[in-house]
Parts: structure tokens; sequence; C-alpha cells
């Protein structure tokens, strides 16, 4: 076999599976879905209501909290546990 | 917590859609069945980053937690957000801000535990820093100027 057979064989052929098997990936889907049309102010809202908080923070002060904690959402109206409010159109 | 049950078990298996268990530690998976759209906010990476490091650094540096709330409120936009605040994480000691985009309408609350520092005045200026930049079509960017409005308003913990 001449250097050039012995390249073509041992690097060609496995360089054209490579190339095959990685063409074929391309194929399919990036992902397994769509992701949701970015939303836009004056388009019209129909997901689901969003509700973000920072959720791993920590705002309670220890135990002298507890009065107001979540029995007050049972105990009294839910318009007792506001505070302050403001409302604006746009 | 042990004299009243009413929110417990936080998730009833029963009632989760098909595909979703309640495992051994509490945590619910669910699957996400191929071809459908994606069951998550209809934002873009970006906006949904600066929004979380807005609230965390808000609420950390407050001590108050700040929630955001996207949706309908219904056609009384105040009673909608009145009846959404009870349950919003730590109502008592949070902000919500509330934004209905198809009544126009912004809703700010504060619970009644830091409503000596969360006050109208503050709620005001919180709704209408939202406005201006909602009147210009940016939703994330008002919110985010709000909570930041309002924290800096708010200061720290004394």
């Amino acid at each position: 076999m001449s250097i050039l057979e012995t390249v073509l064989i041992f690097v060609g052929i496995p360089l054209v599976i490579y190339g095959v098997i990685a063409g074929l990936s391309f194929l399919g889907k990036p992902l397994p879905g769509e992701k949701p049309v970015h939303f836009a102010l004056g388009d019209k809202w129909t997901a689901d209501p969003v509700l973000w908080s920072a959720t791993d923070e920590v705002t309670g002060s220890g135990h002298h909290e507890t009065s107001h904690g979540t029995h007050a959402a049972i105990e009294s109206a839910e318009s007792d546990l506001i505070g302050g409010r403001a409302s604006g159109k746009f | 917590m042990a004299s009243s049950n009413w929110n417990w078990p936080a998730v009833v298996e029963a009632d989760l859609p098909h595909g979703y268990v309640v495992t051994v530690s509490g945590r619910v998976s669910g699957v996400h069945e191929s071809g459908e759209v994606f069951k998550e906010a209809p934002f873009d990476d970006t906006e949904r980053l600066l929004m979380d490091n807005t609230l965390t650094e808000v609420t950390r540096a407050t001590k108050v937690r700040f929630n955001i709330y996207i949706g309908d409120l219904g056609a009384d936009a105040a009673a909608g957000a009145d009846a959404v605040f009870p349950r919003t994480p730590e109502a008592a000691r949070s902000v919500l801000i509330a934004v209905s985009p198809n009544d126009n309408a912004v809703e700010v609350r504060s619970g009644r535990d830091v409503a000596d520092r969360v006050n109208d005045r503050i709620c005001e200026l919180g709704a209408s820093a939202a406005l201006s930049s909602l009147r210009q079509g940016q939703l994330i960017d008002g919110l985010v100027s709000a909570v930041r409005v309002m924290g800096a308003a708010i200061g720290r913990p004394s």
C-alpha cells in the first residue's frame, strides 16, 4: 500500500463516517418543542398569569414575625393585609 | 402552623396535569410533550434575568419581598389586584406590582406589616415609574424601574 492509500483508508473513511453522523444530527430540531412567542405590550396576553418573586431570599427577621405570618392570611379579611396602594393606566 | 391545614397539602397529586407526579422529596416533576410549546413566560432570557436580578437585589436590600404579577386582573383591575395580593408569597410584608396587559392597568399593593415603610406615596412612586416605560411599550423595563425606584425609596431596614 502506498502512503496515499493508507491515509485514505485510515483517515478518509473515519472522517466520512464522522461527517455523516454529525450531519444527521442537524436534521432534527434543536429543541423538542417551541419557545412561546415573545410578548410585547400591545399584543393580547394569552399566556397564564406570571408571578415572579425572589424565591431564595429570606425577608423575615426571626420569630417575632410569626403573629403576622401565614396565619394572618387566614384569620383576617383579604383587604386587611393591604397597607398601601396605587393604581395607574397606560 | 399545625392549628390550621388550609394550605396542606400544597400540591394535590390528583389535580396535577397528565404526566406530573410529586416525587418522594416533595418536588413536582412533570413531562414536556414533544412538539408542544414550552410552558414558560413569553419573555426572552435577558429580560427574565434582568427581572430576577432586580427582584433579588431589592428584596435583599430592603428585606421587603417584591412580587411581580403579569396577567389578567379582570374588568376591575383594582379589585383583581386585591384578590391576587393575599395569595402572593409573604403577602403581609411584601410589595406586589401587578400589570394587566390586556386592560392597560398597573396596580401596586404593599403589605400591612410594611405599611409604615411602603406607604401610599411610595406605591404611587412605583406606579408612576412603571407607567413612564409602559407607555413606551417597555414592559420589563417598566417593572424593573418600578422595583428599583421603590427599593431606593424604601431604603434599608432600620
